[in-house]
């Protein structure tokens, strides 16, 4: 009975086939399913827009052509003039720099305050934990656009950086918060001790070690600050204390709404309001997608 | 346990219903407090005229003469009828007595200041004091006043006003509202309480300032010596921002609103709204203001800038026609409009000749530059005034097209300390030339931009202390002349009144000439007439 214990062979009934699991190359369409594509799509499309604003803009965004006040979109101004006669087609485009690069620089300062106070509060001990997270929960407590406002006054005249700078210094909390408590978690790995064992220096311990661990955890925090950057600037600018009046912005359009509404030129509202309305959305249903991700593979543990 | 929790629940329900039922009471309370005292104040608000002027701070006659209130709650020896020419108010009837250049009142009698108290000459007398002796008075009309030697009161009712030397002027400046000698005497003028609460011999009296809903409350004055108004009260709301007064129109929170061109346009053909368009004196320029390095260094390059501005355009534009292109300051005065001052029309190949031969060369950047100077300057220009941020925009792109830096800096309240180079000005002489007197001689009460030049002080000297009509008007078209060749002042337009009402308000006469901010439509409200 040797052979049969042979773990070369098994025993196996009549008609017996091996079963070769067929691996289906998923299709295009799987892969996309659930992947926000539409957004995807039309974030790139508005963002190419703005980056060649110049081949795109057919008349100066920051001219004012007289003959031609209050025209509702027509075959020369694709998305009307305003009571100056300024093109909004061609702001549009100019003015989406402005506020997309709002949005990209405070969310850089975001990240760059938020993350560094994020993981040296979850790797410090209890107390400077304590005294750190206080702090930052103090400064969260107070309403954003007051602490916005404060700041604005005190700085007074803006441009691009200093708006950038203002929305990113007062918007880290939620971010700090966040990563230390994702590195709360990972801070007793073994991977973490060694590192630190080994004394290695704080900023090579966040870079290789702690960011790469919770990096896809705070991608939607890091995304959906991008569109809170940028709606705060649009607020900021509505209400006349964001950048000044030659310096084109969506925002800065939306402020001549006011004038608009009691001139019945509904498009001047109505196209920036649209373009504001639909990039905010899509970085949003990116983000969202991201926060779905990484659930899911907290589920999976 | 469960019932103590449930205690405990309940009574935190209880706290919190408490909390919110007591902040709503306060809430209400104040609301129909709010509305009980303006029912209080106007039962009927069928015969009250709600206007929504400017933002004001104080009320005094001789703090602000070119605002509304003051003329309605005071009144001055002279007033200035349809036509813009002073007549007999306060004072029954006047001597002149050119041999001692003396100005002889006789007063009406049976004044009463609107607290009662009697108005007698030494109420005038001590107004033109004030105005001529208070050193600590810090006010933009006192260099009209200058030629006064003395003010005298030998009884009651009368007044001796002796002058230094012959004023064209003098009787319209007579116009100026006279102050309570026994409720502003010792006071500080500038800061008094008074301003808030002031009391005159006017056709309306004070009644409350509502500081915090932004509106003052006037009511008219049955002890006046004059006609007595028709209108019962008269609600003034401080509201500085153009786009608010034109939405209060539309709302029915107003029934009066001077508006920008344009806004007034869309009253136009509406239903329950007329449209009173009057003409003005007042005109919108960049004024520089020499106080600041650069313009002393550079004055003489401002009126070339007026080349590079197509003004036509941005009457067309910004005013949607309703104005003019300016030249000169009081072009559209009677005494004005010398067409010889018109020497700078658009015309940007000019520009560029006349600049090379000032010296200045463009640079790489597009930018004339001088000595090493960039020609760029900054204007100042009050962020919530539309129309006068507009026109400093197209000027501002029209300069830079043809290679001048003008920055528009927008403040919320004008910084003189800042050192801004200028701000977008507006000033209107719409009675007599010499209104400018003050504005344009060196070291005048009203020359805040610190302008000189020796042939128009000469100039504007003359045409105030000559008699003669024709001769002044040859003057002050000299001085026009002079003034365009070396301005301190980029002029751009004058702007029309643009007034719009409700239907039912009537008696509004646009014969006289409005002054700056249209100013002065209330010069006949005795007359008018409310029905809504």
């Amino acid at each position: 009975m040797a052979e049969i214990n042979d773990p070369r062979f098994r025993v196996v009934g009549p008609g017996w086939k091996e079963h070769q699991p067929v691996i289906q190359k998923p299709t295009l369409r799987k892969r996309l399913k659930g992947k926000p594509i539409p957004a995807l799509i039309l974030l790139l499309l508005i963002v190419a827009g703005c980056v060649f604003s110049g081949r795109l803009a057919n008349h100066d965004p920051a001219g004012f052509y007289l003959q031609h006040l209050n025209q509702a979109p027509n075959s020369e101004f694709y998305f009307g003039t305003d009571s100056l006669g300024r093109d909004i087609y061609s702001m549009i485009w100019y003015g989406g720099r402005i506020s997309l690069s709002i949005g990209l620089m405070s969310m850089a300062i975001i990240c760059i305050i938020g993350i560094p106070y994020g993981c040296i509060s979850g790797l410090a001990n209890t107390r400077v934990d304590a005294i750190m997270m206080r702090i930052a929960e103090m400064a969260s407590s107070i309403p954003n656009l007051l602490t916005v406002l404060l700041l604005v006054s005190v700085i007074g005249k803006q441009n691009t950086f200093t708006l950038s700078f203002i929305i990113g210094i007062t918007g880290w909390f939620p971010l700090a918060r966040i990563v230390r408590s994702e590195v709360r978690q990972i801070r007793s790995s073994e991977y973490v001790l060694a590192a630190r064992c080994m004394g290695i220096s704080f900023p090579n311990i966040m870079t290789r070690h702690l960011i790469p661990n919770f990096v896809s955890s705070i991608l939607f925090v890091v995304i959906s600050s991008i569109s809170s950057s940028m709606s705060m600037e649009s607020t900021l600018s509505f209400l006349g204390l964001g950048l000044p009046v030659d310096v084109i912005s969506w925002g800065s359009m939306l402020s001549l709404a006011n004038r608009a509404l009691l001139l019945d030129t509904w498009w001047v509202i109505i196209i920036p309001g649209v373009f504001l309305l639909v990039t905010l959305n899509c970085i949003t249903s990116l983000g969202n997608f991201y926060r779905k991700e990484t659930n899911k593979k907290h589920s999976n543990l | 346990m469960i019932g103590k929790k449930a205690i405990k629940g309940f009574s935190l329900l209880l706290a919190f219903c408490l909390l919110f039922s007591l902040a709503a009471c306060t809430g209400s309370d104040s609301q129909t407090g709010g509305s009980a005292s303006a029912a209080g104040e106007s039962e009927d608000l069928s015969n009250t005229l709600v206007y929504a002027g400017e933002s004001e701070s104080t009320i005094n006659p001789v703090l602000n003469n070119h605002d509304e209130l003051p003329d309605l709650i005071f009144s001055g020896l002279m007033k200035y009828d349809g036509s813009g020419t002073p007549v007999c108010d306060l004072a029954e009837r006047y001597d002149y007595d050119d041999a001692t250049l003396t100005y002889t009142f006789r007063l009406r009698s049976g004044v009463k200041w609107h607290d009662g108290k009697e108005f007698t000459a030494d109420d005038v007398v001590y107004t033109y004091d004030l105005l001529t002796k208070d050193k600590s008075l810090s006010s933009t009309i006192t260099s009209n006043y200058e030629d006064i030697v003395s003010a005298a009161a030998p009884d009651k009712s009368t007044v001796v006003i002796r002058l230094g030397k012959y004023n064209a002027a003098m009787l319209d400046y007579f116009t100026i509202g006279i102050l309570p000698k026994h409720l502003t005497e010792g006071q500080d003028i500038n800061t008094m309480a008074f301003n808030q609460a002031p009391v005159g011999t006017g056709r309306y009296r004070f009644v409350k300032w509502d500081t915090a809903g932004g509106r003052i409350i006037l009511e008219r004055n049955s002890a006046y010596y004059g006609k007595v108004p028709n209108i019962e009260r008269v609600i003034y709301k401080t509201v500085a921002v153009e786009s608010t007064k034109a939405t209060m129109l539309q709302s029915g929170e107003a029934d009066l609103a001077w508006l920008n061109a344009k806004y007034a346009d869309t009253f136009r053909g509406k239903d329950g709204y007329q449209n009173i368009d009057f003409k003005t004196a007042d005109y919108r320029g960049i004024s520089m203001d020499f106080g600041t390095k650069f313009w002393q260094e550079n004055g003489d390059s401002i009126g070339v800038l007026n080349y590079a501005i197509d003004k036509e355009a941005i009457v067309k534009s910004v005013l949607a026609g309703r104005g003019l292109a300016a030249y000169s300051p009081i072009q559209l005065n009677r005494l004005g409009g010398s067409t010889a001052a018109d020497i700078y029309p658009y015309n940007l190949n000019q520009f560029a000749q006349q600049m090379a031969k000032l010296g200045w060369a463009k640079g790489s950047d597009g930018i004339y530059e001088r000595r090493g100077e960039k020609f760029h300057f900054t204007i100042q220009v009050r962020d919530y005034e539309e129309e006068r941020v507009d026109i400093a925009n197209l000027c501002a792109s029209q300069l830079k097209a043809a290679g001048v830096d003008m920055e528009v800096v927008l403040v919320t309240k004008f910084d003189w300390k800042a050192g801004y180079n200028g701000f977008l000005s507006g000033y209107a002489a719409q009675f007599d030339p010499d209104m400018f007197y003050k504005n344009y001689v060196t070291g005048a009460s009203d020359n805040t931009m610190k302008y000189s030049n020796a042939r128009v002080d000469q100039l504007l000297s003359e045409g105030r202390h000559t008699k003669d009509e024709s001769k002044r008007k040859q003057i002050y078209q000299e001085f026009e002349d002079v003034y365009a060749q070396q301005p301190g002042v980029v002029l751009v337009a004058f702007l029309d009144g643009c007034y719009v009402s409700i239907k039912g308000l009537d008696g509004l006469d646009t014969t006289r000439l409005l002054g700056h901010h249209a100013v002065g439509v209330l010069w006949n409200i005795e007359e008018w007439t409310l029905s809504k």
